[in-house]
């Protein structure tokens, strides 16, 4: 049995040597070694598939790209297939011999389409930044070619522009003025027959200066129902055009509270309706946008119930809140919450529960402790304070 | 009795080979058992819900690509993978070859548990007969340890590399016994693959497993006579041929010793080398198998109870047999029973010192479970067949009860393994199975792979992600291998799972969510929506659900990766170490059984005199000395066990006290389940109950009031939004009683309570301190909590919307190029208004000044912005400290023409180590035109309230705003000194209004260190700074202050 096993790891040796030799074995020469070309005789020609080198004999090209060197040999002819413009170094080797040469292949003229990059695609009138274009007028072999390229702008109210841009440094480029007038600005370019996409830049509205702020309900009831109801129109920049979508606008208020609120425009209007406080009293409320202040919009708040005392009494261990009136004299909403916080002797706060009038009317019964209580009810604005009967 | 031990016992070879069959019937009933049951299991996909599986999936399919390279760019912003053997990874690379990745790890994990079982029965015939080894292979399969480390923790190099070890102690007995070198010629490959498998399982496996082992035959030796030996009477001849005696094994053990080390360096070399120019700098990370079990019984249940569930019934018995010569055993049972308690007792920690905080020490429960197996299946030999426990039991109880007993004891044995291994299945600890195909898909559609990504409640299937996309990711689950610095400062185990780390792993969270360019991190994949509110605060916004319920974050302005990724090389021939050692070894130990033992015949440079000396001539042992106390005892304690069988009234009885034990222990269980009744404990069962969104039993907790129903408690529920609808995790309850009505230490129905709540709820954002108050009720059923329905008034306009804007977002152009200039984002024109570099906090020793920038900033373009503000803090010379980016104290997302202010701190890691030092700052501001995120809804009403504003909240919109913030913005006379930020707990619903208070001064120790300069000239700069106070802030007076102005923005739960 060993010596069997022995054998046999033998033999796996031997095939494992015999398959690792197979494996990494170079490949074999070349039967017959071909004449060596003339260094001297051979020449480059540029063609559109690449540079083709020609000689007599044998030899190899290395020519040297910023990627790394690309390699070719052949007998008499060698297609490089390499076409960026530039200043290229070769080597050529044949034999025990080897020489070296520069080739500088020019761009050819560019072909459709042109890729012009316009930015910023939406610009403001009269703003700080102009759009610009950038372009690189680009031949069949994506080399940039050196044509004049030139550019022609057409704005909204049918005036244009147009330059033409000398290629420098790889690219062609310009700021163009955005105009005044609101709408779509187009671009077109060609470079020597060869023409572009068209590029488009939305001419959109400057700053704000202007609007028309108004009150259609500057009263409302303090009743966390009642709302205010106002408008800021005719948002426009110093040409009159329309504010933009979407410019933010902001409210800021003062009285008894602060109030500050922000909301898109729409159109050059916004509408804005929302409640007043729970405390009763006069507001100024004004709108701002960009360089644009309103005058103060004075608001007033009502006091939401009519009674200047709330109507409390107690029933046994039960609270009753109510009758209640509003300011138009009609009960509240059923639903009006009514916020009730139980107190210690030290003032220290138990527990807080919400109950919600029906009819006018709430009962709530306080648990019942052997300290004395105090509640706090709170409602519509108002609130008072009383004992709570011991059980 | 001495005589009679003299007497040799003649056993004849066919009893001998009867024995050893009966050992391997149940050896092979114990293999079949691994494939039916376990092999089921793993077959079945089970170890999708484990742990660790996919991890060493995701480094098998890092092998299958690359076997020789061990630099993994996945993970960490790259690692190198010989940080850990690659055995068992290696071989899920084989095995992905043969049955797909997915299936990969079932067959390695199935070959592990058979080479394990295997191992047992070998490992347990060196030390008990070949029944009880046999029984010991079965509870092997049966154990309630290993099916929770294969089927729970889904541990592979574990199970893998102590099967090699168990394997391997036979020939390191059977080399120390004979000195044969074929024998330590199979123990040195045999612990090589341990090594290659688990290199930890070699080093404490030597001391645990083989020590012992060693330490027996030693001893054994002792009492072996050797022809020669030197003669004598006194002590001092005694230790002399004591030593005589025990000098060949004593020899062999210091050969086998330099074996095994070499095996354990070489094997890994790479490895060791790693370890050694690249430390470990981690902070220590919780593991709850370091926890007091006593105090947290959850980490004891997982780490203690389950994988000693089925065989801490026998540490009696094998406490009672280790009086014997297998001593050594028992006490390295006994240490790594101490060892695996972990924080419950101090002796761990001053065992272990440092390595404390670093290993896990369930490893040596896992260890401890398998030792004590030779024990157990000597036990159940014993009670099963004419053993002296056998007879006992049948004496004192009773044939029937006996084998109830054992019946009862199987049945328990199958119920709890079963229980065990399908645990993942019923008790979740892994979010459900995730489909990644739809997240693969988005990877490589528009070359998303370019960017790293994030996943986010994804568990451990994170790393199945990553075994299947060639995108790159900051987080990992592998923690050795992370050297970035925002992980290893802190210890959260994965960014993914963050939550679960507390405050330090949402700040580790929140350092790579606040930078994502910094690490290319553009794309966040979610199964988790508590992170949702801190990924919009923080500027990143929702691009879709995919078809997999997977919702899909983006920020906007990440650079994409660099082509190529740096990477630390190994030099050619640690990798080539690396690709072929480890698995070489595995071969040579299966090919090695073919191997003859032969022996040498001399011993290499040894003198022919020394080798004399180390000859092995022992003739059979002598009898145990007398000398070791525990004999006397076990010999005590086996004259006390008498095996006479009892009259039938004592059997009864003593059956009767056992039903009687167990049934108490049944109760007293059951009863210590019980909860608490009293007030405090239904608030905290309420509260905790709908923590985790268990409604109907935090129902069980309500007694409702006012025609109150579950059905309208839970739509009460469900219409109060806020940040603790999922977007918050209770950290505490505190409960305290403010009053009582009744006698409160005899409570009747009818009693009440009011007992003050205070939930500490941790967010991604924040922690949130919330008091509230329930009156408590004692009803029929216990304490219940008063509830009443919810009125609230629902205004009509909520269904009328006001105007706003929408913007269109077009699709990407059809094209072959990577990036169209058409596709890439204009850059909105933004306008810095102001900044300065303020320092603020109260200083200490150990609480150094903090440092900010806070300003305003201005969107002056026609589109909307996508902000990003960097803050970068420099020192007299020029050089760059440290940078930060503004986080969520900013509104990211800028309509035309509005203006946000911002506060960009510095903390966490990047933050100075002295603010004394930084003498200049910048701020860098770049941003991409946006449509996301733009709602404007919020109007907010302010009150001064002593130092603060009271806040109310106007909701204008027609949706939820689910977690509004506030941001204040504090004006002194040269313009925007402090920036606050206040989130609202409760969201808004449409055209209703919510309250709050927020701080309104400036912090302690507020002092200005720097404006920002206006550069005279400045390309970039094309808009003049806006010093001063602007015309939209209200007036605030406080010290230092002039006015104030309030902003709302708001997360939006997804409709």
């Amino acid at each position: 049995m060993p010596l069997v096993m022995r054998w046999l790891y033998l033999l796996l040796l031997l095939l494992a040597t015999l398959w690792v030799w197979g494996g990494f074995a170079p490949p074999a020469a070349p039967a017959t070694e071909p004449a060596p070309a003339d260094l001297d005789k051979i020449r480059v020609t540029p063609e559109s598939a690449g540079l083709r080198f020609r000689g007599t004999g044998w030899f190899r090209v290395y020519l040297y790209t910023p990627a790394g060197p690309i390699v070719g040999e052949g007998q008499g002819e060698v297609l490089v297939p390499y076409r960026r413009a530039g200043l290229l170094t070769y080597r050529l080797e044949a034999g025990a011999r080897s020489k070296e040469g520069e080739l500088r292949l020019e761009s050819r003229a560019p072909v459709t389409p042109l890729a012009p990059k316009v930015g910023a695609r939406a610009v403001r009138v009269g703003g700080a930044k102009n759009p610009s274009l950038v372009i690189h007028p680009l031949d069949g072999a994506a080399n940039v070619s050196s044509q004049p390229v030139e550019v022609r702008v057409y704005y909204p109210d049918g005036r244009t522009w147009s330059r033409t841009l000398p290629v420098r440094h790889q690219l062609a480029w310009t700021y163009f003025p955005s105009g005044d007038k609101t709408g779509v600005l187009k671009v077109v370019v060609q470079s020597a027959g060869a023409r572009a996409e068209r590029a488009e830049v939305d001419v959109l509205p400057g700053r704000t200066v202007a609007a028309d702020p108004a009150a259609q309900k500057p009263a409302a009831d303090a009743d966390g129902r009642d709302r205010w109801q106002l408008t800021l129109g005719g948002v426009r920049d110093r040409l009159g055009n329309p504010a933009l979508d979407g410019l933010a606008v902001s409210g800021v208020g003062g009285g008894p509270l602060d109030v500050f609120v922000t909301r898109p425009a729409n159109q050059g209007r916004l509408p804005l309706v929302f409640p007043p406080p729970s405390q009763a009293g006069n507001y100024a409320f004004e709108f701002f946008s960009e360089d644009f202040r309103s005058a103060p919009q004075p608001l007033l708040a009502r006091p939401g119930l009519r009674v200047s005392r709330l109507p409390l009494a107690w029933e046994g261990r039960v609270l009753v809140i109510g009758p209640v009136e509003d300011a138009r004299s009609a009960l509240p909403d059923d639903g009006t919450p009514a916020r009730l916080q139980l107190l210690d002797r030290q003032g220290r706060f138990l527990l807080e529960e919400t109950v919600v009038l029906e009819n006018g009317r709430a009962r709530w019964q306080p648990p019942a402790f052997a300290q004395p209580t105090w509640v706090v009810v709170e409602l519509g604005g108002r609130s008072s304070r009383l004992e709570v009967p011991a059980p | 009795m001495a005589a009679a031990r003299r007497t040799p016992i003649r056993v004849s070879l066919g009893e001998v080979w009867q024995a050893e069959r009966e050992g391997l019937v149940l050896l092979g009933v114990a293999l079949l058992l691994v494939l039916l049951y376990h092999g089921t299991q793993l077959f079945n996909l089970q170890y999708f819900r484990t742990y660790d599986a996919l991890i060493h999936t995701f480094f098998g399919a890092h092998y299958a690509q690359s076997w020789f390279d061990p630099w993994e760019p996945r993970w960490y912003t790259g690692f190198s993978l010989v940080s850990y053997p690659p055995l068992s990874h290696f071989l899920i690379a084989l095995s992905s070859k043969a049955v797909g990745l997915e299936y990969a790890f079932a067959p390695v994990q199935l070959w592990a548990l058979l080479q394990l079982t295997v191992g047992i029965y070998r490992f347990s015939r060196l030390l008990v007969p070949p029944r009880a080894a046999g029984f010991a292979a079965l509870l092997l399969v049966l154990s309630s340890s290993i099916a929770e480390t294969v089927h729970v923790f889904g541990q592979l190099p574990t199970t893998l590399s102590l099967g090699f070890l168990l394997n391997a102690i036979p020939w390191v007995w059977a080399y120390l016994r004979t000195g044969r070198w074929g024998y330590l010629l199979k123990a040195a490959v045999w612990v090589g693959s341990t090594t290659a498998a688990h290199h930890v399982t070699t080093l404490f496996g030597s001391v645990f497993f083989i020590g012992p082992v060693i330490a027996m035959l030693l001893l054994e030796a002792l009492r072996m006579p050797r022809p020669g030996e030197p003669g004598g009477e006194g002590h001092w001849a005694m230790l002399r041929r004591r030593v005589y005696r025990v000098l060949p094994r004593l020899y062999r053990t210091g050969v086998f010793g330099v074996v095994a080390v070499m095996a354990l360096v070489l094997v890994v070399l790479p490895y060791w080398l790693w370890s050694r120019s690249d430390p470990i700098a981690q902070v220590p990370i919780p593991h709850g198998s370091r926890a007091n079990f006593l105090q947290e019984t959850n980490m004891g249940l997982m780490f203690w109870l389950i994988p000693w569930a089925s065989t801490v019934w026998f540490l009696p018995y094998a406490l009672y047999k280790s009086m014997s010569r297998l001593w050594p055993i028992g006490a390295s049972l006994g240490l790594l029973f101490l060892l695996g308690t972990g924080g419950t007792t101090p002796i761990p920690k001053m065992l272990l010192r440092g390595a404390f905080d670093i290993l896990t020490l369930d490893r040596f429960t896992f260890w401890a479970t398998i030792l004590i197996l030779p024990f157990a299946g000597l036990a159940l030999h014993s009670a099963t067949g004419g053993g002296r426990l056998g007879l006992w039991l049948k004496a004192n109880l009773g044939n029937r009860v006996r084998l109830g007993m054992l019946v009862l004891g199987l049945v328990s044995l199958v119920g709890c393994s079963i229980a065990i291994s399908t645990l993942t299945r019923y008790r979740k600890f892994q979010p459900p199975t995730i489909d990644i195909g739809p997240i693969l898909s988005f990877i490589e559609k528009d070359e998303h792979w370019r960017y790293r990504y994030l996943t986010l409640g994804f568990g451990d299937q994170m790393a199945w992600l990553s075994a299947n996309t060639r995108a790159t990711t900051p987080d990992g689950n592998y923690h050795s291998a992370r050297r970035l610095p925002e992980l290893t400062t802190t210890p959260v185990e994965r960014l993914e799972g963050a939550k679960y780390t507390g405050v330090p792993g949402i700040g580790s969270l929140q350092q790579f969510l606040s930078r994502p360019e910094k690490y290319n991190l553009k794309f966040i994949y979610s199964n988790d929506a508590f992170y949702d509110p801190l990924l919009h605060f923080y500027g990143w916004h929702r691009l879709g659900r995919l078809e997999n319920g997977i919702m899909v974050w983006e920020r906007e302005d990440i650079p994409p990766l660099p082509e190529r990724l740096p990477r630390r090389s190994l030099p050619t021939w640690q990798r080539l170490m690396w690709g072929i050692l480890p698995i070489t070894l595995p071969v040579l130990a299966y090919l090695s059984l073919l191997l003859l033992p032969f022996a040498s015949p001399r011993l290499p440079l040894i003198p022919g005199r020394v080798r004399r000396l180390l000859a092995e001539d022992a003739q059979p042992a002598g009898p145990a000395s007398p000398w070791q106390p525990w004999l006397r005892l076990a010999g005590a304690a086996r004259r006390h066990l008498r095996a006479v069988r009892q009259p039938m009234w004592l059997r009864l009885l003593a059956s009767g006290l056992l039903v009687a034990c167990l049934g108490l222990g049944v109760w007293g269980g059951l009863r210590s389940l019980q909860p608490p009744d009293t007030p405090e404990w239904a608030v905290i069962q309420y509260w905790d109950h709908l923590d985790f969104k268990r409604f109907d039993r935090a129902w069980r907790w309500i007694a409702p009031l006012d025609g109150l129903n579950e059905e309208r408690w839970r739509l009460d529920l469900s219409v109060q939004g806020g940040l603790r609808t999922g977007y918050s995790k209770l950290e505490n309850i505190r409960t305290q009683i403010l009053a009582y009505q009744g006698d409160a230490a005899a409570p009747k129905v009818g009693d009440q309570a009011l007992v003050q709540v205070r939930l500490e709820w941790m967010g991604a954002l924040q922690n949130t301190l919330e008091t509230q108050e329930h009156l408590v009720e004692r009803t029929a059923q216990g304490w219940r909590i008063q509830a009443r329905p919810l009125r609230r008034v629902r205004p009509p306009e909520r269904f009328a919307s006001q105007p706003g804007v929408e913007y269109f977002r077009a699709q990407r152009r059809l094209t072959t190029q990577v990036s169209a200039a058409g596709d890439v984002l204009d850059r909105p024109v933004i306008r810095l208004r102001s900044a300065r570099l303020v320092r603020h906090g109260r200083e200490g020793p150990e609480q150094p000044a903090q440092l900010a920038i806070v300003g305003e900033v201005e969107n002056v373009d026609a589109r909307p912005a996508d902000l990003t503000l960097t803050g970068v803090l420099r020192d007299a010379g020029g050089t760059e400290k440290t940078r930060n980016n503004a986080r969520d104290l900013i509104v990211h997302k800028l309509l035309p023409g509005e203006r946000t202010p911002f506060r960009i701190d510095f903390d966490g890691v990047s933050a100075p180590p002295d603010p004394a030092a930084v003498r200049d700052f910048e701020v860098a501001i770049k941003a991409v035109v946006s449509a996301r995120e733009l709602q404007r809804n919020l109007a907010i009403w302010s009150r001064r309230e002593g130092s603060g504003l009271r806040l109310m909240v106007d909701n204008l919109g027609s949706q939820e705003a689910t977690i509004p913030q506030v941001l204040l913005s504090l004006y002194d006379a040269q313009g925007l000194a402090w920036v606050g930020e206040r989130y609202l707990a409760e969201a808004v619903p449409p055209r209703e209004r919510r309250e709050d208070r927020i701080d309104a001064a400036l912090p302690p120790g507020y002092r200005v260190l720097q404006f920002l300069r206006e550069p005279e000239e400045s390309p970039n700069l094309l808009e003049r700074m806006v010093p001063g106070i602007p015309a939209d802030t209200r007036p605030f007076v406080a010290p230092g202050l002039r006015a104030y102005r309030l902003q709302a923005q708001a997360f939006y739960r997804e409709p």
